[in-house]
């Protein structure tokens, strides 16, 4: 029987139900980690795919809402704690720094808040809307960068972009958010020169505000080094390279859990297999190999489920 | 539009209705009158961005891209942009890189010292005094040959083919084609000059050919005749250069004359 997971959606204001992520989600989230594009990974997306994929409520996620689903998959498939080295540049020995994810999505609480800041254009006095950006507009840019990576005119202007929810001229309003890519695209791109360069700075602005909303929080899950308090520069980061690192530190542990091994058991398919599931799996594989070390008779790998 | 919600192109519309109201002039010396522009966006910037990095070798390509933007940005619906000429296009460049960029445009002298040009000062040359290059007719036994400055058309027919020929799929480690390029620009850059042809009282229609018959045809002329287009379009040459150098003092306080000649580089900031 297929389970669902509950997981806090800031959106939303409420725990919202997820299917269960699945053993072959697990691969595309972990394997879109090596193909990724520097911000516009594809990391990102897959991660927004699959939450779509996997939401049993009608919800019109943001990527804050993806931030809190990405924690809650990796504590759920690969546990709550992060282990990092770091060097204390004081006194240049490297610091073991332990990060517990619990601990980050309590850090995190004030982003259920509404984020929105309206910015004047210095030249043609166009007023825009930023807001946190929509999942679904997120997924729309990422599939159009992912088809034409060199388009590194779009790249440079997509993270406005995202955040553009719609703007204003006078009485009449430009609805962003029914425009799609390249459309959005041209608008900023009919701006002058200086106007989008006023736009690219206040975005970062907006985005460095809903960071540091919850910065003080994240700062005080430093650790200290003799007289000095450091940490994984939590502060200058963004969420979705803060979601990134959480998952690069599993690539080793991934692979190490990666059924690699024929597996045969009525109805099933390896790739459907939760995260519980597969890692009993591997401790029933391990439990077999070591009783067949002692009597000397390798299985040669394989695990017959429908035989048990 | 409902409700107060521009659409898309109501939208793009509404913008570039607002840039008009920002428009600034440009003295045309051609026109020999101030003509009014819109300023550039931010799609025009990036152009210019893309076409140094692609194709920074030719101004092929930066010629097609100003060409646009001047067909884009003139809001005189009684300008022609096809029939200004190549040296209005340079008090163009010159006023656009003025109004529409911020930041100075420094040129390192022989000293390596870096000075602040004026735009201001060069315009002025379009204005006062300003000189227009005189068409002339070169004759050579039967064949006489009217030539001008060429005109934007002209230049954009030429630049098109030269693009589409080489540009399309340009290498820049590839030394053949680059070489190749070359060879076509010396041949087919004498081209634009050339407004008709004229063998006895047989006038040759050379506009309505085709840029690979014109190539053709000037490959017929002897080397006499070849020998005096050229030194037409030297003294074009000769006059462009005088309009676009301006003097300016070096490290030791000494007079020293720049051309600041319009590359890829021009229109980026760095």
């Amino acid at each position: 029987m297929k389970s669902f997971n509950k997981i806090w959606i800031p959106s939303a204001g409420k725990l919202c139900k997820f299917n269960e992520i699945t053993h072959l989600q697990e691969k595309i989230i972990l394997k879109s980690l090596g193909q990724s594009n520097g911000a516009y990974s594809s990391f990102l997306y897959a991660l927004g795919v699959i939450m779509t994929e996997n939401a049993l409520e009608p919800i019109k996620f943001t990527t804050i809402d993806r931030l809190f689903y990405g924690i809650y998959t990796r504590a759920y498939c690969f546990g709550n704690d992060l282990e990092y080295q770091i060097k204390c540049h004081a006194c240049n020995r490297t610091v073991k720094y332990s990060l517990n994810l619990a601990d980050i999505v309590q850090a995190l609480e004030f982003l259920s808040k509404k984020f929105n800041k309206v910015v004047e254009l210095p030249i043609s006095k166009l007023q825009v809307n930023l807001t946190v950006p929509d999942l679904s507009r997120d997924i729309a840019f990422r599939e159009y960068i992912e088809a034409d990576r060199n388009d590194y005119a779009l790249l440079s202007t997509m993270e406005s972009i995202l955040y553009m929810e719609y703007c204003t001229m006078g009485e009449i309003m430009f609805p962003l958010y029914e425009y799609d890519v390249l459309q959005t695209a041209d608008i900023i791109d009919s701006l002058e020169h200086e106007d989008t360069s006023f736009l690219h700075s206040k975005v970062e602005d907006f985005k460095t505000s809903i960071f540091n909303t919850n910065a003080d929080k994240l700062l005080e899950l430093s650790c200290v080094c003799g007289q000095n308090l450091i940490s994984y520069d939590l502060s200058s980061t963004s969420f979705d390279n803060f979601l990134t690192m959480i998952y690069n530190g599993d690539l080793n542990t991934f692979y190490s859990k990666e059924l690699n091994f024929r597996v045969m058991f009525p109805g099933g398919d390896v790739n459907s297999m939760a995260p519980i599931e597969r890692d009993l799996l591997i401790n029933l594989k391990n439990s077999i190999n070591q009783q067949a070390e002692i009597e000397s008779d390798p299985k040669n790998g394989e695990i017959d489920l429908a035989s048990m | 539009m409902s409700d107060n919600k521009a659409n898309f192109n109501e939208a793009i519309n509404l913008i570039k209705k607002s840039a008009e109201s920002r428009s600034y002039d440009i003295w045309i010396p051609s026109l020999k009158r101030d003509v009014k522009f819109k300023p550039l966006n931010t799609l025009h910037h990036k152009k210019f961005v893309k076409i140094l990095i692609d194709t920074s070798m030719f101004n092929t390509a930066l010629n097609l891209h100003v060409y646009d933007i001047i067909k884009q940005t003139c809001i005189d619906e009684t300008v022609v942009v096809d029939d200004l000429d190549i040296f209005d296009r340079l008090a163009v460049c010159y006023a656009m890189r003025q109004h529409n960029f911020k930041k100075k445009y420094l040129i390192a002298l022989d000293d390596k010292e870096e000075r602040e040009i004026s735009f201001a000062t060069l315009l002025a040359k379009f204005k006062k005094g300003y000189k227009r290059m005189d068409p002339d007719c070169i004759t050579e036994g039967e064949i006489s040959i009217n030539v001008s400055l060429p005109t934007l058309k002209r230049e954009r027919e030429f630049d098109n083919y030269i693009f589409n020929k080489h540009l399309v799929s340009f290498d820049k480690n590839n030394t053949e084609q680059i070489n190749q390029i070359f060879t076509d620009l010396m041949l087919f850059g004498t081209i634009q000059y050339i407004d008709s042809i004229k063998v006895g009282d047989v006038l040759i229609d050379i506009d309505s050919m085709r840029t690979d018959q014109k190539v053709e045809i000037l490959g017929n002329f002897d080397s006499i005749l070849t020998a005096k287009i050229s030194n037409y379009i030297k003294k074009c040459n000769d006059l462009r250069t005088e309009l676009c150098s301006i003097d300016v003092l070096n490290g030791k306080d000494e007079p020293q004359t720049v051309e600041i000649s319009i590359d890829s580089s021009f229109f980026v900031d760095e």
